[in-house]
């Protein structure tokens, strides 16, 4: 039986009925048959851009310049990773967003305590894009002659030169968070974090990679990228996509390697 | 928005509206939340536009689970009583008045309002003037804290903060309440930051949802699972809730300072504290703390001084300032009542004052927990440990005595020879 709720308020002398039971007519469709894996699968593609890179922002350093911007050289933001021969985009996040954990495999499951290595040089975040699993913990170094601080979600803790911090995420998140330096302010990066290991960030050239996927299943991956948040839409084998939210579906088969080839994301999405 | 407007002045909306005008009379406004609209055009700039049911669908959630500002509600969840009490939600609220034995009404109307705004989204009518801005609570976070960065503060931080004031900001003590109006204004202020961030969420969260079918209907089925409690209650709320339970217990313990370094104690010891303040100086141009980074060289807060706060870096990337969308994305958020960005600056040690409190335990909380939503960053935990702070507290607490011409230490992090 569904859990039916009903909340009369009262605001003076009206009575306001606002808050609903849930209105779906769960009994035929969510608690008679909780769908169930039928097995494993892989999901792996490649991000590609359709139209112009963005022009790069040029970073202000105004700070310890003769460490962040050697030679006096201008620094350029690294928001938009591309590789001209392939095409590829670099740093996008694509990751499953329903899975309960019964539906998870061994290998991607909560409770994975590898540490993951975050470090710093010339005052830039090495990673750009860091996804880990909510159990894991993340070590901060710090590679410059100068100090730095981290500062994101619930953690800004400073991180003296060749020294460490160890950050434990509190929970999940839902989109990817800013990872910043206070005294280096133009310092930037994102990170997720996420209960199971179904997460991916595309190389280089574009191509990502998620295997040990529930088969049988109806699965929604969000996808994004830094510049556009979400990426509501892309191109299939010349077929467009739309994307609401960043979000697309599939249900894969078991033991399928399904690849979706090359999806071509339009450069207005990163504008 | 015509259509809205539309369904608002069909529904029973206008009841709510219309009745209790007509009993206060035309030229008494009643006082209404405001739609955080700041923060849902941001949600629109990362996702799609608000369709006219999800706005609303938003907004009758929020008053069901709230009320008004007038008469303002809190469903009656499990652990309620643990978080605040609900009579006091009465008291703070509602127009200024008081009852027969002088017992004061409207608490919140009468002393904060002006300055937090209705809302408590810190845009009273005065806050353009000050600097810096009121807190604007919405976002739920607070600066001076005994808990660690990303954790509410506890009752007693609020209390201390009511009843100190802050100094060198616009915040005065309200130490002349009573305890009881002390209380309920807490708890008001608790009751606002929880609304605020529910609000956040929801409208983070209604990108999940659908409110309207293809063809441009409502999707009923939709909303009606958004405004679901399960959903409201069971999820949104519930998780705020627990943040602010959790801190309770979160308060950083410190270790009771040694008395050597207290001068109304008897074991005060002259020699001891300068030995200590001298470490502390030490460690403050040092690689471990590295306060002189954005505290400068001098400590007037001159180091580093182009960061913003959390409040103002949510809406805008200010690394994207040369670009083209930054010039009309800083309107909109003007046009919606947004207050024009200003640096945060960090404090400038040689004038003795303190926001978070001049207490040596006050120090060791900002330096242990850093302050939130600003750049202070806590302590490196791996560097400095118990008796290293002490020693940058007393340095800091010694610091307004200072002479300036004072030269800074031997080479600070700042200009290290790079290989």
């Amino acid at each position: 039986m569904p859990r039916r709720f009903v909340l009369v308020l009262r605001w003076g002398f009206l009575r306001v009925l606002v808050l609903s039971e849930a209105g779906v007519p769960t009994d035929s469709a969510s608690t008679a048959s909780t769908p169930s894996p039928t097995g494993f699968a892989t999901l792996r593609g490649s991000f590609t851009l359709e139209g112009d890179p963005p022009a790069p922002v040029v970073l202000t350093v105004d700070k310890d310049a003769n460490v962040c911007a050697p030679g006096d050289k201008p620094v350029e933001d690294k928001d938009f990773v591309f590789d001209a021969t392939s095409q590829g985009i670099a740093n996008v996040v694509i990751f499953v967003e329903n899975c309960p954990e019964e539906w998870v495999h061994e290998s991607a499951k909560p409770g994975n305590e590898a540490e993951v290595i975050f470090d710093q040089e010339k005052c830039v975040f090495l990673t750009r894009m860091v996804v880990m699993q909510t159990s894991q913990k993340l070590r901060v170094l710090n590679s410059d002659p100068v100090g730095h601080n981290l500062k994101v979600a619930s953690f800004n803790q400073t991180i003296p030169s060749g020294g460490f911090a160890i950050y434990q995420p509190l929970k999940e998140m839902r989109a990817p968070e800013e990872m910043a330096c206070s005294i280096h302010p133009w310092m930037k990066a994102w990170m997720l974090t996420r209960d199971n290991g179904y997460f991916a960030v595309s190389k280089e050239d574009g191509s990502f990679e998620l295997p040990n996927l529930p088969a049988g299943v109806k699965l929604d991956f969000r996808v994004w990228h830094e510049r556009s948040k979400a990426v509501t839409g892309a191109t299939i084998d010349g077929e467009e996509q739309k994307w609401s939210k960043g979000r697309m579906s599939h249900t894969l088969e078991p033991d399928q390697d399904f690849n979706l080839g090359v999806i071509k994301l339009n450069s207005s999405l990163f504008n | 928005m015509p259509r809205r407007m539309m369904r608002i002045v069909n529904g029973y909306l206008v009841l709510l509206i219309a009745a209790p005008l007509a009993m206060v009379g035309c030229d008494a406004p009643q006082a209404q939340f405001s739609e955080n609209l700041i923060f849902m055009k941001l949600q629109e700039e990362q996702n799609e536009s608000f369709s006219a049911p999800q706005q609303q669908a938003i907004a009758d959630s929020l008053q069901a689970m709230f009320g008004t500002p007038d008469e303002p509600f809190f469903v009656p969840i499990e652990s309620l009583s643990d978080l605040l009490d609900v009579r006091h939600l009465g008291q703070a609220a509602g127009p200024v008045s008081s009852d027969e034995y002088g017992n004061g009404q409207g608490l919140f109307r009468q002393h904060c309002v002006h300055c937090h705004g209705v809302t408590g989204n810190g845009r009273g009518p005065t806050a353009a003037f000050l600097n810096p801005y009121p807190r604007d609570f919405s976002m739920g976070k607070f600066k001076f804290t005994s808990t660690p960065v990303g954790v509410k503060p506890t009752t007693e931080d609020l209390r201390r903060i009511l009843m100190n004031g802050v100094a060198g900001t616009s915040m005065p003590s309200f130490a002349l309440l009573s305890e009881g109006e002390i209380e309920a204004l807490i708890d008001y202020v608790k009751y606002l930051s929880i609304r605020g961030e529910v609000e956040r969420q929801l409208m983070i969260q209604s990108n999940d949802f659908d409110f309207q079918t293809e063809d441009g209907a409502i999707d009923e089925e939709g909303v009606a699972s958004f405004t679901a409690s399960d959903f409201l209650v069971g999820e949104v709320l519930t998780d705020v809730v627990d943040s602010w339970l959790m801190a309770e217990g979160m308060a950083t313990a410190v270790p009771e300072r040694p008395e050597k370094f207290d001068r109304f104690s008897e074991s005060f010891d002259a020699a001891e504290l300068a030995a200590s303040v001298d470490r502390g100086r030490k460690l403050y141009f040092s690689n471990e703390a590295q306060c002189v980074k954005c505290h400068g060289p001098s400590q007037l807060g001159d180091g580093q001084t182009n960061d913003y706060d959390d409040w103002t870096k949510e809406f805008f990337d200010w690394k994207q300032s040369d670009n083209e969308s930054f010039a009309p994305m800083m309107k909109a958020y003007l046009a919606l009542g947004g207050l024009k960005p200003r640096n945060i600056l960090p404090r400038n040690l040689r004038k003795g004052v303190y926001r978070g409190g001049r207490r040596p335990v006050d120090l060791y909380w900002r330096i242990h927990n850093g302050i939130d939503g600003s750049g202070m960053p806590e302590s490196n935990k791996a560097a400095l440990k118990e008796d290293d702070l002490w020693d940058l507290v007393n340095y800091v607490l010694e610091l307004p005595y200072e002479d300036a011409s004072r030269p800074g230490n031997e080479l600070s992090v700042n200009t290290k020879e790079v290989r």
